[in-house]
């Protein structure tokens, strides 16, 4: 019943599909004695919990893969209480710490002492250290990053810790000099065709060409992506054929569909109803930044090159704001207030140009 | 020594009764006599510059002394009046003196004879809650009607000493001392006051009347705690009772909506009589009898009644609280006290355009008291309504300043700027105007973030306000309902659901974010064909 993603994910370092010779270093540095922090970065759907798996299976075994669910509790200094969960093997323990929100700075710091307090006691233990992953570190706040330098420093007796993140620009300076970074590249269209047709070659179905690049075009080089929008293909129309309508993402379409309406009118009661569309999103879970990137590409896309500077400028200002501000909804707002208005005037512009 | 200092020092209290006047300013002889002898020990330093200020000294003196002379005339006469508490002398004593709306008084009269009906039909004791702002007439309505009716009023007030008691028959001091429960003080207080009668009253009267305006303090810690009280009341009370509660703004302070919720209303079927602030055409009469009493001999002695513009300005910045008008007026017209200041009402704009048009309307020349009066609190809608309809003065300034309008909610102003947020829209006519009010509210989002500097969130407001009131060139009019903000509740939403983990792998660490991004669209799909 899973997933093709997970069903066919590579287990082992040399059966990676591509990157192979990054695999080949990494496999090596297993066999030194010393083993660094790391920081795996790059897209998202490029592989790096992947390869983060692989590297544990190298280094461990398959006892790795022997995981279970474990719920932690935290304390805040305030007394409220947050839950956490884990997945977690012998040898390694994988948190995605942002899920605390505010509080992420508790987590960090408890969970590494819980862990790197104790010693691996086992005889014929292959390491003397036990791996924490942590998962979306650049979501954390900055609070949270220096406790984690603190930490990362504390215990690197007895832990090592892998850090999995979209873009490093938003790790501390002090994190990424502590760690070896593993820049994990978005695999190429060729790569993700041959990975498509391998797994359909698993699944004994056909794929055509055809339909394969196009639904990579899709997928935006994101290989999750491309191997769910395959699955729910097959869902919809088997057998296959070259023209078939592929799945998109409903948060994309309803994105693209409120980029449209403020394209038709620019007015406070449009503002409006584009509001009540933000809001839904973001109640569907979709983080503020992905909706804010989303909505300018969307925008830039169909409006003229003349504005395109300023919409952009003004998007760089406003979602600077968002990542420093509380209420996401108003930078959005903002936004989209200050585009309505640039596209108002130079529309009107235009129908001044038409009647000379 | 005690005598000599008494002398040459005025008491403040000049209006205390006579007994005390007499050795402080009674005769202007005494004191001149005595002068000498207080500055001996300065004679002996500054002597040869003690002649010269003597000289100086002499005619200030005798002024001095005439002045004290008719004070302490003024205040012999008026000693008689001043002894009472000046301000049970304005408290009405005819239900036509009540500055309460006569429908209201129709409705608590109503409610007392409706009591006495019950009572003699043998049917539980009535209950009333008497709500109102503060100043509106409450107690003194319940105290003119009852002695109409001849009620005797029997009120409640919290002790403020809990008995303590230290020895119990033949144990030791200290050790079995206990404080009777205030909560037992207040059973007891009913149960008695209504059964029993005090020993003042007149035989054969008893029609009791029991008044709870000073509320016993566990009540306020616990307000289920009425409930089971009343229960016992209803059974053994035979006097009817009547709760007297101030309405607050504040919601934690609102006793009449924390302890009186409408279930209790119901079970105990309650009369909820609310009255309103005293309404400006009735406050005026209250005005004018204060005053007609002013002139009457013997406090004519005392008041000199200000001017009908004082009067109006004090009555406008009373705000329909009539103890406060009282107040003012009471100081204002004192013989010898300054004249309040008072400032002028700014008119707005608009006004001035319509008595262009509609010469028939005169707008009279408003004034309001500068530093005494009534605080202004403003509630969240009438500030919404300030904000996004603004009005500008003849001088283009803006009416009401939004630096006022920051400072009242500076308390809470994330709150509010999320209401300002839920609501700025609808007022706005065009885009162009919309963006620098939306630039300003993202600007105050992000400046209310910052907590590291705690008058940072008055900034951050005040400009959050500015700019919606300013950016709004012409606002949109009509009635609009005030929306709350939105809560976003995004843990519930973004939760993986149950059906959709079997599709996951058993142990996975996929993110709430990740989920909604990546996985839900498909994961969706697939279950549903499965």
């Amino acid at each position: 019943m899973a997933l093709w993603v997970d069903k066919h994910r590579p287990r082992e370092l040399l059966k990676l599909d591509y990157h192979k010779d990054q695999a080949e270093n990494l496999k090596n540095l297993c066999q030194q004695g010393d083993f660094p922090h790391l920081m795996f970065y790059g897209p998202s759907g490029a592989g790096k919990k992947t390869r983060i798996m692989c590297l544990l299976r190298e280094l461990y075994g398959a006892g790795v893969e022997r995981l279970r669910n474990e719920t932690m509790t935290f304390t805040t200094p305030s007394n409220r209480k947050i839950e956490i969960m884990t997945v977690g093997s012998n040898y390694h323990l994988e948190v995605n710490p942002s899920d605390a929100g505010i509080y992420d700075r508790v987590v960090v710091i408890d969970l590494i002492k819980q862990v790197a307090q104790t010693h691996q006691i086992d005889p014929n233990g292959q390491r003397d250290f036990k791996v924490i992953v942590l998962s979306e570190v650049d979501e954390l706040t900055k609070d949270a990053q220096h406790a984690l330098r603190r930490t990362m420093e504390k215990y690197v007796a007895t832990c090592r810790i892998i850090l999995s993140v979209n873009s490093t620009s938003r790790v501390i300076p002090a994190i990424r000099s502590r760690c070896l970074g593993i820049r994990v590249a978005a695999p190429t269209p060729n790569e993700m065709i041959s990975v498509l047709q391998a797994i359909s070659k698993r699944e004994n179905i056909s794929l055509p060409l055809e339909l394969a690049t196009r639904i990579i075009d899709k997928s935006e080089r994101n290989l999750r992506r491309a191997i769910l929008m395959l699955e729910a293909c097959k869902v919809q129309q088997y057998p296959f054929t070259a023209q078939q309508d592929i799945v998109e993402l409903d948060w994309q379409v309803f994105l693209r569909e409120t980029a449209n309406q403020i394209l038709t009118e620019q007015s406070p009661a449009k503002l409006e109803k584009v509001r009540d569309r933000l809001y839904e999103l973001l109640a569907q879970g979709v983080p503020p930044d992905v909706i804010f990137q989303g909505l300018v590409k969307e925008l830039v896309k169909n409006c003229d090159m003349s504005i395109k500077a300023k919409t952009l400028e003004y998007a760089t200002l406003y979602e600077h704001r968002m990542q420093n501000g509380a209420k996401h909804i108003f930078h959005l707002e903002a936004f989209v207030a200050q585009f309505m208005n640039i596209y108002k005037k130079f529309i009107a512009d235009a129908m001044m140009m038409d009647d000379f | 020594m005690n005598t000599r200092k008494k002398t040459w020092v005025k008491s403040v209290f000049s209006q205390l009764p006579p007994e005390t006047n007499n050795n402080s300013v009674a005769s202007p002889s005494l004191v001149d006599k005595q002068k000498p002898k207080r500055s001996l020990r300065s004679k002996a330093r500054h002597d040869h510059t003690q002649d010269i200020t003597a000289v100086v000294n002499l005619d200030s003196d005798e002024e001095d002394s005439k002045q004290q002379q008719m004070e302490s005339n003024v205040i012999q006469t008026n000693a008689c009046i001043t002894n009472e508490n000046w301000i049970d002398l304005y408290a009405p004593k005819k239900i036509e003196e009540l500055a309460v709306h006569p429908k209201k008084i129709q409705e608590l009269e109503q409610w007392l004879r409706h009591c006495e009906i019950m009572k003699k039909k043998k049917q539980p004791v009535q209950l009333c809650l008497l709500t109102g702002p503060s100043g509106c007439g409450k107690t003194a309505a319940v105290q003119v009607l009852a002695k109409d009716m001849k009620f005797t009023i029997q009120e409640w007030t919290n002790p403020v000493d809990q008995d303590m008691i230290y020895n119990l028959g033949d144990q030791v001091f200290g050790e079995s001392n206990f404080t009777s429960s205030q909560v037992d003080a207040f059973k007891a207080f009913l149960f008695k006051a209504s059964r029993y009668r005090s020993l003042f009253e007149i035989a054969g009267n008893d029609r009791r009347l029991l008044l709870v305006e000073d509320f016993p303090n566990f009540l306020l810690r616990d307000p289920t705690a009425l409930e089971a009280i009343l229960d016992d009341y209803v059974i053994y009370g035979r006097a009817p009772l009547i709760f007297i509660v101030t309405d607050t703004k504040r919601r934690g302070l609102n006793l009449s909506y924390n302890i009186f919720n409408d279930q209790l209303k119901q079970k105990f079927l309650i009369n909820h009589i609310s009255l309103n602030p005293v309404a400006a055409t009735i406050m005026q009469n209250a005005m004018k009898r204060f005053c007609s009493l002013m002139r009457h001999p013997p406090y004519n002695e005392l008041y000199r009644p200000p001017s009908t513009d004082l009067i109006d300005s004090i009555i406008l910045s009373a705000q329909g609280d009539i103890r406060n008008a009282l107040i003012n007026l009471h100081f204002s017209s004192l013989k010898g006290a300054p004249q309040l200041q008072t400032k002028p009402l700014e008119c707005s704009q608009e006004s001035t355009q319509d008595n262009s048009k509609k010469t028939s309307r005169k707008r009279k020349h408003q004034s309001t008291l500068k530093s005494v009066g009534r605080d202004e609190t403003v509630t969240m809608m009438h500030a919404l309504g300030r904000i996004f309809n603004p009005k500008f003065t003849e001088s283009n300034g803006l009416l009401h300043a939004p630096a006022d309008i920051a400072q009242a909610f500076v308390t809470e102003p994330k709150k509010f700027v999320d209401f300002i947020h839920a609501n700025y829209l609808p007022h706005f006519s065009d885009i162009e105007t919309v963006v620098d009010a939306a630039n300003g509210l993202s600007l105050c989002d992000l400046i209310l973030n910052e907590y590291r500097e705690d008058t940072l969130a008055l900034s951050g407001l005040d400009l959050g306000v500015r700019n919606v009131m300013l950016a709004n060139r012409n606002p949109v009019s009509g009635w609009m309902p005030v929306k709350g903000p939105k809560r976003l509740n995004t843990d519930n939403a973004s939760i993986i659901p149950a059906k959709a983990s079997t599709f996951l792998p058993p142990h996975h660490n996929i993110s709430k974010s990740q989920y909604a991004i990546e996985y839900k669209t498909f994961v969706n799909i697939v279950s549903a064909s499965n």
